[in-house]
């Protein structure tokens, strides 16, 4: 069929800020989406209140609206751009919630605006439990028994039914958020109450537990003209019980035969063709280890992270092909890209094998249950491509930038060798568990054994032995022995890295690459082509092995290495992957070839189109070497994705590579504390009395030198990893002794905690002469909240002119002293004057939001920058703004049990919403609005603030009162209220008895919680209790005396979502 | 280290690999072709059309899942395999046995270590070649093994891996289907049988005599390795009956239909083997199919009245024809084999019910 004529603007709804169950995926799959339409001269409006996104650049829509993903506004924007289709399959679970909302509540009707690619009535087949069952009973395939429960009587009495131990999840939920398994009735009313609280219908299912079954997915595209293919079959490591967002998985599936495949990929036909899906379509089995038998989990009928991973594991561009279907193309009307001449209705076959493994952000939180489940709790993943499952598992846990370079014999731990205690590990599975499976094995216990505590396939067991196996012939040998090149050559097809081999042989990393590259052992690079070969492709979409035959084709143009971010985790997001796409984007205008090298399957940068050349490697000195080798580009930038190209800067520099933009002596001059320290000095710019402890000793007597309370943290850290406040030495000892291993190699930074003072985060473009301020960002919460964790707004709202020419002065002085070429980030704080607190000279995760924010593309001009290129006149200085933006952050709370969800230094956030309006007010709801926490327009508030805050609360207080807010409060908050004149009604703490503060919130009867954490131990774990339940409740939160204050000038301007109005990027540029 | 097997693939072009043996010492002639399937290796070594070639699989890791007893056939039929890893250690509850154990007791020589896809790359560029496999413990003479490669000898593959006398496969049905065997696969037989229908199985030296004895309500032609155009026995017995009882052509019988209707078959410079998608003109519907040819019809020969019913989404290469008047069809690739093509066993039942 060809092309709907009809089809003339389309809505394309986003996923939001990230979150966990949620990350760059439905950036790419988005962007992707958008490019397709492009392509067929269709006219786009874009929805997402994620301004980090690659998607919401002016450049990939027609119109894009940084608004709050809610009903009320999304429907107005249709309302008002009148678009005559919808597609909702790109934006994850929210956007296909928001289009079945839009078409229940019958906005869609009411517009003519219809949906396209799968049906809404389709989408609600797959997504409610019953719809489904029905279907699965239609077209005879089989599922877990699973009742459906409203109430936790109805649960019970369906545990009852089915048996423990049971699944309970809860109804339209996000990445398995509430999921969890009972095995008896006090478990079962844990989860069940949990689960009812979470769910957006109060429903929650309970199914049959398949746990320890093989969990294998499929990836399919069916067309309107019932056309219908197999992209990928994957398999996860981690079977059944284990969320598949925290699992790793490999591709294609490894373990059934061809038999049990087909079964598989027919009854996915089957159930594809029977839900009329038109696109793409994700289907979960659970197949037994022992027998012919297998159950239908799930359908998703939208793209997935699933459907990201899929597509950069086959080079098969589901998003892209799902699209045109979506416009009425048939697969056979649409061409191949990576052939350039066949047809997308073939399925894809490859030769190579792919794994993927989570990212946890569990080095974030200390405190968190590492323990994983059917609850995801990885914010991020990697992918890596091997011709052997061992290289391809070893290469992926270089890429997750977690310190290590393979599984095992790195140095970086010690192996457990205690039998009891690795059983216990391998029984309640952490991140760490493949190592643990590691340890297992290598201490010599059986591998059934460790089957029957893993379930783990024995096949996976059988390699990780082999790896072990090498490990222990590589240790019987050095080098000197004869032939050990041979044998080393063996380890490399098994992905052991020249730091694993250089821990082995007691030798260094560089030692070992030069003598393995003088007996000819080198990388070569195979091609990602969909096809095996069979037929000639045009992808430039490489990964390395050690074979024979290297199929680069190298060009002799001027060509730039370009290294992205790897792995989304805290600290390190989708900013960066915006940044690094960005400047590829900058270099092709410029005429330079791009290769990009990242390992991040849910991002854009890894699209095979984007770059010039895609290679798909770990982001470790060893891998990124080995392709600037192949490839003798022109330069190589660090700057834009994030710490991870960053920390490479130093040896890359020292290897004789150019790297492009600001030098690495000058990134070392301002992260090396003790240079900059001088530096700031010299130009007699403020800073933070500080110092640099290589010993508990000298950090106590820093301490007491510059007073308490002090900030410390370890050197060299990205997004304030351990980082604290201490307040007096018993804290700093506490510190010193658990949270860092303080050598003089690993020393302790000590900073003067600033305090209150209003923290700025100014981010500019330099060309070493002339400085581009982007903006200056003034954060919301005070300084001592980590600068990611803390909203921010631009332009300012509380600085003076005068503090602004300083600002401007410093940043301008900075960048000149610095040697700054491309993007620098400086974060200020201002007291009795202006502090400079650190700069960072590289993109910094604000860069999409400020870019945005003032409409200038600063990562791109960096880029050129870089290349040599001077800024452009109309580009220096602080270009005016005439309206305000704020950032707001969301956290990863309610998918971490046990994590207290309160802000400090060390960052916590995953992901950022952006509100944008004409006032400050306005902005921050719809920025609150955005990072879905709805800001109530009446009702009661709970109100409980530490001591140092009472007198703040008040004006808060009155506020509220004035706005017809009941308060509610504990007894010392309510009687500094009172005092005041606020009429506060007192309610118990949690420890003065019932009912209490608690009870009330369960009862729904508390609107907005406003708790300031005290430092006092039995208010800390009031307060503990307090926000924890207003996270799980999904009761609007606060916890800052900053951030009420804002709430409350938001709350004011806004009396509810009905005032909101909306405006697109373009009309905000367009003045 | 003791035990080790050397290996040599020597291709007649004078290339040289070398890698590790594994299954039978044993030296095979073949032409190297390269199948692109992720799974069901136990199906494609036991297909009787791969008699006679050594197979490259692309895919990395071969034997993961032991040797299920899903056999085309009753032993491995490729002459060698070409594979970068032979699994060691398979996993699966239906069996426990290695690829290398289950080449060394049928008889069967295999190399490993092999970079496959630099091998496919070659095939790709310079098109199927012969080559010996040597799976040795003393390194053989390798211009010996260069001569033998390029002098392989024709040799009939059909009466290799077909029946010597009828075999009667009853499925209590009403209607009986004779095949006449170039290298019958098993799953064709299940296919009929489970639609009822009664098979019998004839050897490829039957005459129209023989065929129509047994008062059959169809002929199907089976798949079967090598060349069809050295058939002309099967060729000319296809010729005689064409206008007496409705036929289905499949794989090389399809090519057989052709070349009885006077058309003309070229040699496909490697083939397709692995999943292709398939369209039928008819219907525009895309069909993901089995395959494994490396002989193809000659569009422009189609004289008469055979048309063509689908082609190769990929290269419009010809996968299917049909006759305007008699009931005949042929298709090239496998349609008992995957579950997108069954379909078309219900259109021959119908063709043979229109016709009976």
């Amino acid at each position: 069929m060809p092309k709907r004529e009809n089809i003339k603007k389309v809505l394309v709804i986003g996923s939001g800020p990230i979150i966990i169950g949620q990350a760059a995926e439905f950036d790419y799959s988005g962007s992707q989406a958008c490019r397709s339409l492009r392509e067929e001269g269709v006219e786009i409006v874009l929805v997402n209140s994620n301004p980090a996104t690659f998607q919401t650049d002016v450049g990939v829509a027609d119109k894009v609206y940084i608004e709050p993903l809610t009903l009320e506004i999304v429907a107005e924007i249709i309302r008002k751009e009148r678009p005559d289709s919808l597609l909702p399959t790109q934006g994850g679970q929210t956007g296909l919630n928001l289009a079945v909302q839009l078409h229940k509540t019958g906005v869609l009707k009411e517009t003519g605006c219809r949906v396209i690619g799968t049906s809404v009535e389709s989408i609600m087949r797959a997504e409610e439990r019953e719809l489904f069952f029905d279907l699965m009973k239609d077209v005879g395939e089989p599922v877990p028994k699973s009742i459906k429960a409203s109430s936790l009587e109805e649960a019970k009495k369906g545990a009852e039914e089915i048996g423990f131990p049971v699944i309970i999840r809860p109804g339209y939920c996000l990445g398995g958020t509430g999921t969890g398994i009972a095995y008896n009735m006090v478990e079962l009313e844990q989860i069940t109450m949990r689960g009812l609280d979470l769910s957006m219908n109060s429903e929650v299912n309970l199914d049959q537990c398949v746990i320890g079954w093989k969990e294998i997915e499929f990836e399919m595209v069916r067309d309107s003209a019932d056309n219908c293919i197999t992209i990928c079959s994957m398999e996860n490591v981690d079977p059944m019980g284990i969320h598949t967002g925290d699992s790793i998985v490999v591709a294609p599936v490894l373990t059934l035969t061809d038999r049990e495949y087909h079964i598989l990929r027919n009854a996915a036909i089957r159930i594809v063709r029977a839900l009329k899906v038109e696109g793409g379509c994700n289907i979960q089995f659970a197949v037994r280890p022992d027998k012919f038998d297998y159950f239908v989990i799930e359908v998703n009928p939208r793209l997935s992270r699933s459907s990201a991973l899929a597509s950069k594991a086959t080079g098969y561009p589901i998003a892209r092909v799902a699209t045109k279907i979506a416009l009425g193309l048939n697969l056979d009307e649409i061409l191949n890209r990576v052939t350039g001449k066949t047809p997308a209705s073939f399925e894809p076959t490859i030769d190579y094998i792919v794994c993927k493994i989570p990212r946890w952000p569990f080095d974030k939180f200390k405190e968190a249950n590492k323990i994983i489940g059917t609850q995801m709790k990885a914010t991020g993943e990697v992918m890596a491509i091997g011709r052997m499952f061992e290289e391809a598992l070893q290469k992926a846990i270089r890429s997750l930038d977690t310190g290590r370079y393979g599984l095992g014999a790195d140095g970086e731990s010690e192996p457990i060798t205690d039998a009891e205690d690795l059983r216990t590990k391998l029984r309640k599975p952490t991140d760490m568990r493949i190592f643990h499976v590691r340890d297992a094995i290598a201490m010599g216990m059986g591998i059934d054994e460790i089957y029957d505590l893993t379930k783990i396939d024995r096949w996976f067991l059988y390699k990780i032995r082999n790896i072990i196996s090498m490990e222990r012939e590589l240790r019987n040998l050095s080098l000197d022995s004869p032939d050990v090149f041979m044998t080393i050559k063996e380890a490399k097809k098994l992905g052991f890295s020249d730091l694993q081999l250089a821990h082995i042989f007691r030798s260094d990393e560089i030692t070992i690459r030069e003598l393995r590259k003088k007996k000819g052992i080198k990388a070569v690079y195979k091609m990602v082509d969909t096809c095996a070969a069979e037929f000639e492709a045009r992808t430039p979409y490489y990964y390395s092995s050690y074979e024979e035959e290297d199929e680069i084709v190298s060009s002799d143009k001027k060509k730039v290495i370009i290294l992205g971010g790897g792995p989304i985790r805290i600290g390190q997001g989708i900013e960066f992957d915006y940044c690094t796409v960005h400047a590829v984007f900058a270099l092709k205008e410029e005429g330079v070839e791009t290769i990009v090298i990242n390992n991040n399957p849910e991002t854009v940068s890894t699209d095979f189109d984007i770059s010039d050349k895609l290679y798909f490697e770990p982001l470790t000195f060893e891998d990124v070497m080995n392709v600037i080798e192949r490839e003798d580009p022109y330069g190589v930038m660090v700057q834009f994705g994030g710490q991870t190209p960053i920390n490479l800067a130093e040896q890359l520099s020292m290897a004789g590579v150019k790297i492009l933009g600001t030098p690495y002596e000058s990134i070392d001059l301002a992260e090396d504390r003790g240079k900059f320290r001088l530096l700031l000095e010299r130009l007699g710019i403020p800073q933070a009395e500080s110092g640099t402890a290589m010993s508990l000793e000298e950090a106590r007597k820093i301490a007491s030198r510059i007073n308490y309370p002090v900030l410390v943290r370890p050197s060299y850290v990205l997004g304030g990893r351990a980082m604290e406040v201490v307040y007096d030495q018993k804290e700093l000892d506490i510190y010193m002794a658990e949270a860092v291993r303080v050598s003089p190699k690993h020393p302790v930074l000590i900073d003067k905690f600033l305090q209150p003072a209003i923290e700025l985060d100014v981010d500019a473009v330099s060309d070493g002469e002339n400085v581009l301020i982007g903006g200056i960002m003034e954060h919301i919460e005070h300084a001592g909240i980590h600068s990611g964790d803390s909203a921010c707004v631009v332009p300012p709202q509380s600085l003076s002119d005068e503090t602004i020419q300083i600002v401007k002065e410093y940043t301008t002085r900075l960048a000149r002293e610095i040697c700054v070429k491309g993007l620098m980030n400086i974060q200020y704080a201002v007291k009795d004057k202006v502090y400079v607190l650190e700069v960072n000279p590289r993109a910094s995760r604000t860069i999409p939001f400020i870019s945005k924010a003032v409409g200038i593309p600063l990562a791109k001009l960096a880029a050129k920058v870089m290349l040599g290129q001077s800024l452009p006149k109309t580009y220096v200085g602080l270009p005016p703004i005439g309206h305000v933006a704020v950032k707001e952050v969301v956290f990863p709370f309610i998918k971490l049990p046990g994590v207290d969800p309160v802000l400090g230094p060390e960052m916590k956030s995953t992901g950022e919403a952006m509100g944008i309006d004409v006032d400050f007010g306005r902005a921050f709801y719809k920025a609150q609005l955005g990072a879905n926490m709805r800001l109530p327009a009446k009702g009661d508030v709970f109100l409980s603030v530490k001591e140092e805050d009472k007198d703040l609360i008040i004006p808060v207080a009155k506020k509220l009162q004035q706005m017809g807010f009941d308060i509610f409060a504990t007894n010392g908050t309510a009687e500094a209220l009172r005092q005041e004149g606020v009429r506060a009604k007192e309610i118990l703490k949690v420890s003065e008895g019932r009912p209490n503060v608690v009870d009330y919130m369960k009862s729904r009867k508390i609107s907005l919680v406003i708790n300031t954490p005290s430092r006092k131990k039995e208010a800390k774990r009031d307060g503990y209790v307090i926000r924890r339940n207003a996270v799980e409740l999904n009761i609007p939160y606060i916890t800052t005396i900053a951030g009420a204050q804002a709430s409350v000038e938001a709350m004011e301007k806004i009396g509810g979502t009905k005032d909101i109005t909306i405006k697109s990027l373009q009309e905000y540029y367009g003045g | 280290m003791p035990g080790m097997l050397g290996a040599l693939l020597v291709i007649e072009d004078g290339t040289v690999i070398r890698g590790k043996g594994f299954g039978c010492v044993g030296e095979v002639v073949g032409e190297v072709v390269f199948n692109t399937s992720m799974t069901g290796y136990t199906e494609i070594l036991t297909d009787p059309s791969n008699k006679g070639l050594i197979v490259v699989f692309t895919f990395p890791s071969v034997g993961n899942y032991a040797v299920p007893p899903d056999f085309e056939s009753g032993t491995i039929q490729a002459e060698g395999v070409i594979l970068k890893e032979a699994c060691k250690e398979p996993s699966h509850w239906q069996s426990d046995k290695t690829l290398a154990k289950w080449f060394e007791e049928s008889g069967t020589p295999g190399i490993e270590g092999v970079d496959t896809r630099q091998l496919t790359r070659k095939l790709i560029k310079d098109n199927t070649m012969s080559a010996v496999l040597s799976v040795y413990k003393d390194e053989p003479n390798i211009s010996e093994l260069i001569e033998r490669a390029r002098d392989p000898g024709k040799t009939d593959l059909v009466s290799r891996v077909s029946a010597h006398r009828s075999k009667y496969f009853g499925a209590g049905g009403k209607r009986t289907v004779s095949i006449l065997d170039c290298g019958t696969r098993k799953s064709l037989l299940k296919e009929l049988n489970q639609r009822k229908i009664n098979v019998r199985l004839k050897p490829p030296s039957s005459g129209k005599k023989e065929i129509m004895e047994d008062d059959p309500d169809a002929l199907i032609i089976s798949g079967g390795p090598g060349d069809p155009s050295i058939l002309s026995h099967v060729i000319g017995t296809t010729r005689e009956v064409l206008n007496e009882i409705p036929i289905f052509g499949i794989g090389i019988g399809c090519q057989i239909v052709a070349l009885a209707s006077g058309a003309k078959i070229v040699k496909m410079g490697f083939g397709h083997r692995g999943n292709q998608p398939v369209r039928d003109l008819g219907s525009g519907r895309i069909y993901i199919t089995s395959q494994n040819h490396g002989y193809v019809l000659d569009a422009s020969s189609l004289e008469g009245k055979l048309e063509v019913t689908q082609v190769n989404a990929n290269d419009g290469t010809v996968e299917g024809i049909s006759h305007a008047e008699l009931p005949i069809m042929g298709i090239q690739y496998h349609p008992e084999a995957g579950f997108d093509s069954k379909y078309l066993f219900d259109k021959f039942v119908r063709l043979m019910e229109t016709h009976a």
